[in-house]
């Protein structure tokens, strides 16, 4: 059997709309990091990012058929992440929840001591308050695992500004971490 | 040295893709300049801090399987999904615990390819067994217990460990594909099904007798039926029977505490002042039925299918087999009804109150509720009486008013969401109640902490579904209307979406009613009208959907038209806006009081990180790549 790995977006979608819908694991596998990361971008609070990105490839699944061109699956999903995105800001705004996130750590592994969870939140508390670019970047880079020429694709931005952007970024962090954690 | 560039080599050294020569260069740097080396070590740190945290950020290993168990039931599970299996442990059962090492991705893409074959053998051997036991159970439970608890207190499957489907057995497939066929589920377009087993013929009901209508609650000589106007009520699929309650079963439950019947149930109900149109012709009893045993009393009739715009609804037949329901058939106390995978349907109960259902949920009817086993379910209510009991593992959710969404996120864990009204839930002798843009989660075993409140709008098949029960209700004034396909499009459109909006089904239609039956809206005035309702919601944060759509309705008054309509509607808003712009401006001159009052606080990292972001627009324009 072939390595699933290898076959292009196109024809995954192609052999799933054939009725090899297990395929479809595939590309949840392929772009789970990539959703999430979004969604870690735009929603801080980690729960409601894990919902949206399972969300997205639900979604996604269901509506397969409406793909107009396979070969930009990654950038369909990514749409319909943004969509759930903002219509979970809208909710926010309904319930009368201020714009800004409300940062929220939950899902952490219980058995790691109070310390590191402690930590962990206070990082992910600095993390939210970069700014987006800076936030796109450090998520892209350490979540999604993307090299910087992609970045610098997705970001519209040319590779030497990337890496510059995420050293302002790594620095704009440190400075957090020093407000937040002056011990360390 | 060029800064910017020796901030890339320090990047680069920190991502571990410097080149030997950059390496040199970082070093000599950061030997020449302590300042330098601080401010890399703290580079460093930050990365390595950043690197554990996205380590915990990281997605549960089970992510995919969980992605693939909701989109299709029949999912052969990854390897250490198997190990869960055989050893008899439920999927998902990982409350927030160790998250599971997963195999390289090739491997078990390998491995899983391998036990494809025996595994879909094996869950359809698991899937028809725990369907049998979650059957027999779950009649037992609904058949014998419910009858035998007073009125007041609801059914509850007060074992532990949740409704008998979940009970330490396999995960789904098992209660939503009785049939056991792989791929049954498959309902979606271009996807070729499955054969498809044919359900066998069920034995007809018992005659409903006269009495039975009668058990049923008090309804409002003005709450009305919105029944599609048109030929007799095609005779439905025959119900497959289910065991006979005891004699002091479900039926009793449903008389009045005074003993007395209740008039017949009009299907959907409206509450007073909204008169649509004529009660409903019960449904006539199937011919030929079989007549019961004196001294077996049919269920109790529990409430409507009122429809399925996608998918089917089945009932288990005495075989286990389903059998698919067809719409505006009548529901009885101990049906356990399984929608499909497309499948949103909605239901109506004793005429106060709506149940849409998403897909793949599993409900068994009891007499004062229902039993929720599997899937998502909206549930609407809005009469007077005490409103319908949702159990769930020891839990019971009695919904006193408005709209409630729950979900069944794994097997031990419940979300619910309260849009509206209010709700109580119970663990014993503990209770939580539940407000308006409240949420909990319900880890089995414990009550939730207090209900956070988060932003709460239905989701989409909700939407869909709640629709079809507006358009229920303005059935009549439409079909004296025209309307142009674009029309019907853009008022399906609107009412999905009003229809994920916290907001009261009654009030939305009253409204709409009013409109419709006016000479002075055209149904495009219907549509503009219900859109600048929402405009009004969601510009407004103070203002709730009821109230604006109360508004509404005060200024269809003594309009001749439209455009005077939305006129007086706009000078209402923009008196609410000012209402509230006022307490808002009250509000920050109080803040800023207590602020003064406590002393300042900054948060330097913010201002340093919008800072460097301006910087940042310098790198969109001819930054030359570093080489």
């Amino acid at each position: 059997m072939a390595d699933l790995s290898k076959l292009e977006d196109a024809q995954i979608v192609k052999r799933c709309l054939g009725g090899e819908r297990a395929l479809f694991e595939e590309v949840v596998r392929r772009y789970q990091n990539n959703i999430y990361g979004l969604c870690l971008r735009k929603v801080a609070d980690l729960g409601q990012a894990q919902d949206i990105a399972q969300e997205t490839f639900v979604v996604g699944y269901e509506n397969l058929a409406r793909l107009k061109d396979p070969a930009r699956l990654k950038a369909w999903l990514m749409g319909i992440a943004s969509n759930l995105i903002r219509d979970y800001y809208k909710r926010r705004k309904i319930a009368g929840l201020p714009e800004g996130h409300d940062v929220e750590l939950v899902g952490l592994d219980p058995l790691a001591s109070v310390e590191q969870r402690e930590r962990h939140e206070l990082l992910y508390k600095a993390i939210a308050t970069l700014s987006e670019r800076y936030k796109a970047v450090l998520i892209k880079r350490y979540l999604e695992e993307c090299e910087y020429p992609e970045i610098a694709e997705e970001l519209g931005l040319s590779v030497g500004a990337v890496e510059v952007c995420m050293h302002r970024a790594r620095k704009a962090l440190a400075g957090a971490l020093k407000e937040l954690m002056p011990d360390v | 040295m060029n800064h910017e560039h020796l901030d890339i080599v320090m990047n680069r050294a920190i991502d571990g893709k410097a080149s030997p020569a950059e390496r040199e260069e970082l070093a000599r740097a950061l030997m020449a300049d302590p300042s330098l080396r601080a401010e890399y070590d703290e580079l460093v740190g930050a990365h390595l801090s950043t690197v554990a945290l996205f380590e915990r950020l990281d997605l549960p290993s089970d992510f995919t399987s969980r992605v693939m168990r909701k989109v299709q039931p029949d999912h052969v599970p990854t390897d250490a999904d198997l190990t869960a299996i055989i050893d008899d442990n439920s999927l998902g059962t990982q409350l927030a615990g160790e998250p599971q090492p997963s195999p390289a991705p090739a491997l078990r893409r390998t491995a899983l390819l391998r036990r494809q074959a025996t595994i879909t053998t094996f869950l359809s051997g698991i899937g028809a067994l725990s369907a049998a036991a979650a059957l027999f159970i779950a009649i037992g439970f609904l058949t014998g217990i419910i009858g035998s608890r007073p009125q007041s207190s609801p059914e509850v499957s007060g074992q532990p460990g949740g409704p008998a489907a979940r009970g330490g057995q396999a995960p789904a497939p098992a209660p939503k594909r009785e049939s056991g066929t792989p791929g049954e589920a498959n309902q979606e377009p271009g996807v070729p099904d499955s054969p498809k087993p044919q359900p066998e013929q069920p034995e007809r009901p018992a005659p409903r007798e006269e009495d039975e209508e009668d058990r049923l609650p008090p309804v409002k000589k003005d709450i009305v039926v919105e029944e599609p106007q048109g030929p007799e009520p095609r005779e439905t699929a025959p119900v497959p029977r289910v065991d006979e309650p005891k004699k002091d079963g479900a039926g009793v439950a449903d008389q009045g505490k005074d003993g007395t019947k209740p008039p017949p149930n009009p299907g959907v109900s409206e509450p007073p002042k909204e008169v649509v149109g004529p009660g409903p012709k019960p449904v006539p009893p199937p011919e030929g039925t079989e007549s019961q045993p004196k001294s077996a009393q049919p269920p109790a009739v529990w409430g409507r299918l009122l429809s399925a715009p996608s998918g089917r609804v089945t009932v288990p037949d005495e075989n286990g087999k389903p059998v698919v329901l067809d719409s505006e058939v009548e529901l009885r106390v101990g049906m356990k009804l399984s929608t499909s995978a497309n499948c949103v349907s909605v239901f109506n109960w004793r005429g106060n109150g709506h149940f849409a259902a998403g897909r793949r949920t599993v409900i068994a009817l009891a007499s004062e509720g229902f039993v929720f086993e599997d899937g998502e379910i909206a549930v609407d209510f809005y009469g007077e009486r005490n409103g319908p009991a949702v159990a769930f593992g020891a839990y019971m959710l009695v919904v006193k008013s408005g709209t409630v969404l729950l979900e069944y996120k794994t097997a031990r864990k419940v979300a619910i969401s309260q849009s509206s009204g209010q709700s109580v839930l119970k663990l014993g002798e503990q209770s939580l109640v539940l407000e308006g843009g409240a949420q909990v989660a319900v880890e089995f075993g414990k009550m939730p902490a207090s209900p956070k409140l988060k932003p709460f709008v239905l989701p989409e098949w909700c939407g869909v579904v709640r629709r079809e029960i507006s358009l229920s209700r303005i059935e009549r004034q439409l079909s004296t209307r025209k309307l142009s396909s674009s029309e019907t499009t853009r008022l399906n459109d609107q009412l999905a979406r009003l229809g994920r909006l916290p907001h009261t089904g009654f009030l939305l239609s009253g409204l709409m009613n009013r409109v419709l039956e006016s000479d002075a809206f055209a149904v495009k005035d219907l549509i503009a009208l219900l859109g600048e309702v929402e405009d009004g919601f969601q510009s407004n944060q103070d203002l709730s959907l009821d109230d604006a759509i109360k508004l509404a309705f005060e200024c269809t008054c003594d309009v001749k038209n439209y455009s005077e309509w939305s006129k007086r509607y706009g000078g209402k808003l923009r008196e609410f806006a000012k209402r509230d712009h006022m307490k808002e401006k009250k509000a920050e001159e109080e803040k800023r009081a207590k602020e003064k009052a406590e002393g300042p606080s900054g948060r330097d990292a913010v201002k340093d990180g919008k800072k460097s972001d301006e910087g940042d627009k310098s790198l969109d324009r001819n930054q030359g790549d570093h080489k």
